[in-house]
């Protein structure tokens, strides 16, 4: 192979890392190649083939988080998990293989598990990360990354309610809260507040909010119980122009029962810039259906004013696959009609890449290609009936400048 | 001489000639030779009136990538250029000289969106090997001692752990 080195570094920056490190004993060019931060920078953009396993977390710290692969081009030392379950509180997010997490210590940190390296993010401004993280919801999303340097959206539930005397008997309402969103931008090590987000009507899910093509998408709640009218919808918030609008899901969603399907949201690639947003909707021992969001920039600039987005052309159903595909075929009417295949639901899911849907059903993790048609079962956990699935790169991304070993 | 070129113009298909290193003509539309960085920064010094001869790379190769670049500018809808992409793929890695060449010319005609699919489909080649099988199928020498060798094994002991 006479490639020149640039060439042969486009390639090898594909592989996931494990795969890259163990082709470093291919010669000392191979080695040389792989050992620079240059090519951990390029591999970190390349996500779309070294998103490679997947992440797995309960909520609580007693519990010693997995991570599974896909393949076995992907790894990470199997100390690794330990040394993140042992220092983490609550799990912020995963992005082109580094782990956004806060501390035991209530500080903010980004932990890359291949090479076990840490750095503190500095905290956020007049954010409390000692106030329990289950009842006041903190999140993130990865903005930017070139590899190297990344900027990071920070969303936290406002302080300035947990004070209000009356808090404790309206618990159960969760409606007056509102979002305070930050960023956080990795080269300058430096916060910028950017705005308080109107959530609207229903409750907000703040865990893993997706940011696409300088928006960043929340999804409501969409139980019928909800005390509102108001129908299911996607907060989607422009960061630069600091403005929400209110997307409503696809009607033919919204026709169904909010008890009788579950919903998600996704990019559609993990490329921050050209995606689209991807919504999963999840229908109880039926079916799981994937929709992609058209255009949201375009018809939101041609009508200027915020919330008159219809659903009407707006969203486009681009896969769909019942659940005797999934594997959950066995299951017969009669024990369908009384319930009792309980074993038989999908626990949690996560799209990935706009095509592979990651799911648990039970204690087992399985991967449905939307495109080849193909189920896999990847493995077993240990995460309880609805663990928290995360995508995960196996990446040699840098911490950042300050980063440590441990 | 400086010609605004407006976007209807440019809709008008606008024709330039491409000649490979091995004299063999293309004559294609403007927007499918601007996929490359190269060519593009070319036309806009030296206008597209005269033929731009591409020397490194021979016609079998830039007539595969020209190939490319049309399907490319044509704005068709994702899954459509994602299969064809694939089958265009699946010939081309069929051959390993014709697939290196086509590497190598789309790198240097900087046409981002094929370097990435080659490096991508070249990479899904190199997963599932080992290095010595690597080694073997590029013809690559191992120069690294024996020593070296095993300090990289045991610095990063868990990646050679078989699962």
């Amino acid at each position: 192979m006479n490639l020149p080195n640039d060439c042969l570094m486009e390639i090898l920056s594909w592989l996931p890392a494990k795969k890259t490190i163990i082709l470093k004993t291919v010669n000392k060019n191979f080695f040389h190649l792989i050992s620079n931060s240059f090519f951990n920078a390029l591999q970190a953009r390349h996500v779309k083939s070294t998103n490679a396993g997947i992440l797995m977390n309960r909520h609580g710290w007693r519990y010693i988080s997995e991570v599974l692969f896909f393949d076995q081009a992907s790894n990470v030392p199997p100390d690794s998990m330990k040394i993140l379950s042992r220092k983490m509180q609550n799990l912020l997010g995963s992005f082109n293989g580094l782990i956004f997490f806060e501390g035991n210590d209530y500080r903010l940190y980004v932990f890359n598990p291949v090479t076990k390296t840490i750095a503190e993010i500095p905290s956020p401004p007049n954010v409390q990360l000692h106030i329990n993280a289950t009842l006041f919801s903190r999140a993130m999303c990865v903005s930017s990354d070139n590899g190297e340097e990344f900027e990071m959206i920070f969303i936290a539930r406002k302080k300035n309610l947990v004070t209000k005397p009356h808090l404790e008997e309206e618990e159960e309402e969760p409606f007056y809260f509102t979002f305070e969103c930050m960023s956080y931008s990795s080269k300058y090590m430096s916060w910028e507040y950017i705005a308080e987000i109107d959530l609207g009507e229903r409750n907000i899910i703040a865990e893993d909010p997706v940011f696409v093509n300088g928006y960043i998408y929340f999804l409501s709640t969409t139980a019928a119980t909800d005390t509102t009218s108001v129908h299911p919808y996607i907060l989607a918030f422009h960061v630069d122009k600091r403005k929400s609008e209110f997307v409503p899901l696809p009607e033919q969603v919204q026709k169904l029962d909010g008890d009788s399907y579950e919903v998600r949201i996704a990019p559609s690639s993990n490329n921050n810039t050209d995606g689209q947003l991807c919504l999963i909707q999840y229908i109880k021992k039926e079916r799981v259906v994937v929709w992609v969001m058209m255009c949201h920039s375009s018809a939101s600039s041609s009508s200027s004013s915020s919330s008159s987005l219809s659903s009407q052309g707006f969203w486009r159903k681009v896969h769909e696959v019942d659940i005797i595909t999934l594997g959950l075929g066995e299951v017969d009417i009669m024990t369908l009609r009384f319930g009792e295949d309980r074993d038989k639901e999908i626990g949690n899911y996560i799209l990935i890449d706009g095509k592979l849907l990651v799911f648990s059903v039970s204690m087992y993790i399985y991967t449905y290609d939307f495109v080849e048609g193909s189920l896999n079962k990847v493995g077993k956990h240990k995460q309880g009936e609805r663990p928290r699935l995360n995508p995960y790169a196996n990446t040699l991304h840098s911490c950042g400048k300050f980063e440590q070993q441990i | 001489m400086a010609t605004i070129i407006t976007k209807e113009q440019q809709e008008k298909e606008k024709m330039v000639t491409l000649v490979s290193s091995d004299s063999e003509k293309f004559v294609v539309e403007q927007k499918v030779a601007e996929k490359s960085h190269v060519i593009k920064m070319v036309m806009n010094c030296c206008g597209i009136e005269s033929p731009i001869p591409v020397r490194r790379v021979k016609g079998d190769i830039l007539k595969s990538i020209l190939e490319y670049c049309e399907k490319h500018s044509k704005g068709e809808a994702q899954e459509v250029m994602e299969k064809w992409d694939k089958e265009y793929m699946d010939k081309a890695e069929k051959d390993l000289v014709f697939f290196h060449d086509l590497m190598l010319a789309s790198h240097f005609l900087h046409i981002q969106e094929l370097v990435d699919l080659i490096a991508v489909t070249f990479a899904g080649m190199l997963k599932m090997k080992s290095p010595e099988e690597i080694r073997q199928k590029f013809n690559i020498n191992n120069d690294l001692t024996k020593e070296q060798e095993e300090h990289i094994m045991t610095t990063f002991g868990w990646a050679f752990q078989p699962i």
